[in-house]
C-alpha cells in the first residue's frame, strides 16, 4: 500500500505536530503517512508527538514514517 | 478539576466527535478546517482529546449565553476562542462603571453601551470566524430554538428558574454557575 504523504517544511512548530495529526486522523488504521520535516525542532517534534499517540515511527533522513495505530 | 468535571469534559469531547460523525477508524468527515482555522486553533487540536471532527462539531454548534456579566464573559470569551460557530448573548441591562472591575468584556467607552452588544462586539474581535447574535432583552423560551445548549450565567433567582424549565421543556442540555461574594459553584 503506498504511503500517504505530507509536506511540513513550510511550517513551524506545532503547526508541524498539528498538521501531522489532523492528516493520520484522516486515515485509517494501517495505513502509512510520510512526512517530509525540516531538519531540527520539527524533525525531533513530529516523530515524538506521533510515537507518544501511539503511533509506529521511523525515522529516515528528514522523512517521518508513522503507521496509524 | 474535580473527576466529576473531568468525566463532563470528556464526555463533551466524545460527543462532539460523535456528532461530526467521525469515530476513530471511520470514514473521513465530510468537511474540514480551513488553513486559518488550523492555525487558529493550533494549541487545542494537537490535544491527543481534540480532533478535526471534534472541532468541527464545535463550528457547527449553537450555544446561548444568558447574561454577560462577571460569568458570562469568561464564558462566552473561551466559547468565542474555542470556535463554536455562533454564540447567542442575552442580556438586558447597559453597561455600568460599577461592572468593569470584574466583567471582563466590558471597557470604560462602553458604559452606557448594551451589555449584549459591547459583549457581541468583543466577541466578533477574537474570533470573527464565528456568529454572534446579541439579545438586548431578558431570556426568552423562544430564545432556545436551534440552540444546542445553554449557559445560565445569570444573576436573578426568577431568570435561573426560567431558564431551567425552558431548558427542561426543549431537551437543552443546561450548564450552570454562580457566583456570590468570593463564593462559587
Amino acid at each position: 500500500m503506498a504511503a500517504h504523504r505530507l509536506d511540513v517544511t513550510d511550517v513551524t512548530c506545532p503547526l508541524t505536530c498539528v498538521r501531522t495529526k489532523l492528516a493520520l486522523e484522516r486515515l485509517a488504521p494501517g495505513e502509512e503517512l510520510a512526512v517530509r520535516c525540516r531538519a531540527g525542532e520539527a524533525l525531533e517534534n513530529v516523530p515524538r508527538s506521533a510515537a507518544e499517540a501511539g503511533h509506529d515511527v521511523a525515522v529516515e533522513g528528514t522523512l517521518v514514517r508513522i503507521i496509524r495505530r | 478539576m474535580s473527576e466529576d468535571r473531568r468525566g463532563l469534559l470528556r464526555g463533551l469531547v466524545r460527543s462532539a466527535a460523535g456528532q461530526a460523525g467521525a469515530p476513530q477508524g471511520a470514514a473521513p468527515p465530510p468537511a474540514s478546517l480551513s488553513d486559518a482555522e488550523i492555525e487558529r486553533y493550533s494549541r487545542q487540536l494537537v490535544l491527543p482529546e481534540w480532533s478535526e471532527a471534534a472541532q468541527l462539531a464545535l463550528r457547527e454548534a449553537s450555544v446561548l449565553v444568558v447574561g454577560a456579566g462577571a460569568l458570562g464573559s469568561p464564558v462566552a470569551s473561551y466559547l468565542a476562542g474555542a470556535g463554536v460557530g455562533q454564540l447567542g448573548i442575552v442580556d438586558p441591562d447597559d453597561v455600568e462603571i460599577s461592572n468593569l472591575h470584574r466583567q471582563t468584556l466590558h471597557f470604560t467607552p462602553d458604559l452606557g453601551v448594551p451589555k449584549a452588544q459591547s459583549a457581541a462586539a468583543k466577541l466578533r474581535f477574537l474570533n470573527p470566524e464565528i456568529v454572534v447574535d446579541p439579545y438586548q432583552a431578558r431570556f426568552s423560551p423562544a430564545m432556545l430554538e436551534g440552540v444546542d445548549l445553554v449557559v445560565d450565567c445569570s444573576d436573578f433567582f426568577a431568570t435561573r428558574y426560567e431558564v431551567n424549565a425552558a431548558a427542561c421543556a426543549a431537551r437543552t442540555p443546561l450548564v450552570e454557575g454562580g457566583v456570590v461574594g468570593l463564593s462559587g459553584s
